[in-house]
């Protein structure tokens, strides 16, 4: 995966996820969506042939926190889940 | 989170039951399984003789189709390898006839029919075989995956009749009539289909029987064609989103 930042300040930030699609675009909105620090977190796919692989994806937070900082504990508590399954099985 | 695992006497199926977990976390892992885990599939045959009823294209067709076996750390630069088949009629084609340069990669069963073919008729090819990704073809698809919210089963027993109509009316067998109650035998078999809602409201007042679907608790079930275990194959797709979330990482804070 590759990024593209097309915007990025204190509190906002929008990027592309260069190479993804709604799999991972999907998955990162609902982590970043139950962080209470963050009170927008959207993707969207803006053309289904000409931009299907490069969703974009747009995050605001209140400022405690980046949106770097967001997407990293999103991630966090994403590869805790994944762990949990692989010790099950 | 929690997770449960159902066994299985089969090894290509398996079955967890995820709680505490969005819909979209189950949904990636079911995507990543049926478009983007890497196996191998026959991409080019090259046909030398073909005397048989059918088209080049139509055994083309179906000799893709036929599963390979598939070691683990395949991916997109893993080498191409080459089956080659020759038959003389009159006989029915097998896969077992199919004989490959490489071990490891080999169809998963000898009895899949490829052609019948006749007194005198001749059919032999090359199948060049690489590993590709469910998104691109059907051929390149690794597995089944899918998933259902746990059903909860409410009954207001204390103003139940006990008119059985439910217990009737569900398709699936699940609510069973004792002397006193109605027991639910078995929630995972559940569809969902609110037939016994249905059935107990015919009387016109409110429904006693309650089907609900729990918002973060799933069933999850994979099935794998065989190209590896279904085992093999959720743990490769949970490593792949390990890695796309990794690479993320890397790139926002590095």
């Amino acid at each position: 995966m590759k990024i593209d930042i097309i915007s990025e300040d204190e509190k906002e930030m929008e990027l592309l996820l260069i190479g993804e699609n709604h799999t991972y675009a999907n998955l990162l909105r609902s982590y970043l969506q139950k962080d209470e620090h963050v009170i927008f977190a959207a993707y969207n796919v803006a053309h289904p042939l000409l931009d299907h692989e490069k969703p974009r994806v747009k995050i605001k937070t209140d400022g405690t926190k980046t949106p770097r900082q967001a997407i990293a504990d999103a991630n966090k508590i994403l590869l805790e889940g994944i762990e949990s399954i692989k010790k099950t099985i | 989170m929690k997770v449960e695992y159902i066994s299985s006497d089969d090894e290509n199926v398996i079955s967890l039951i995820v709680e505490d977990v969005t819909a979209p976390f189950v949904n990636a892992i079911r995507r990543i399984i049926i478009t983007e885990v890497p196996v191998y599939a026959c991409k080019e045959l090259v046909v030398y003789e073909n005397t048989s009823p059918l088209f080049d294209e139509s055994i083309a067709h179906r000799v893709g189709l036929i599963p390979l076996k598939t070691p683990l750390d395949s991916d997109e630069s893993s080498r191409m390898v080459t089956i080659s088949l020759e038959a003389t009629g009159p006989t029915t084609v097998y896969s077992a006839d199919m004989v490959s340069d490489d071990e490891e990669v080999s169809p998963i069963d000898g009895g899949f029919p490829i052609i019948k073919l006749g007194p005198g008729q001749k059919l032999s090819f090359n199948a060049e075989c690489c590993v590709g990704f469910g998104k691109d073809h059907a051929r390149w698809q690794s597995g089944l995956a899918s998933y259902k919210n746990y059903p909860i089963i409410k009954i207001d027993s204390k103003r139940c009749n006990l008119c059985g109509r439910c217990s009737t009316a569900c398709p699936q067998n699940i609510l069973q009539m004792t002397d006193d109650a109605i027991n639910v035998v078995d929630v995972m078999m559940c569809t969902f289909c609110k037939s016994c809602m249905e059935a107990c409201t015919s009387s016109n007042e409110e429904t006693l029987i309650k089907v609900i679907p729990q918002d973060d608790k799933f069933i999850f079930k994979v099935e794998s064609f065989g190209n590896m275990t279904a085992k093999d194959l959720l743990t490769t797709a949970l490593k792949m989103i390990e890695n796309k979330a990794n690479s993320l990482n890397q790139q926002i804070l590095g």
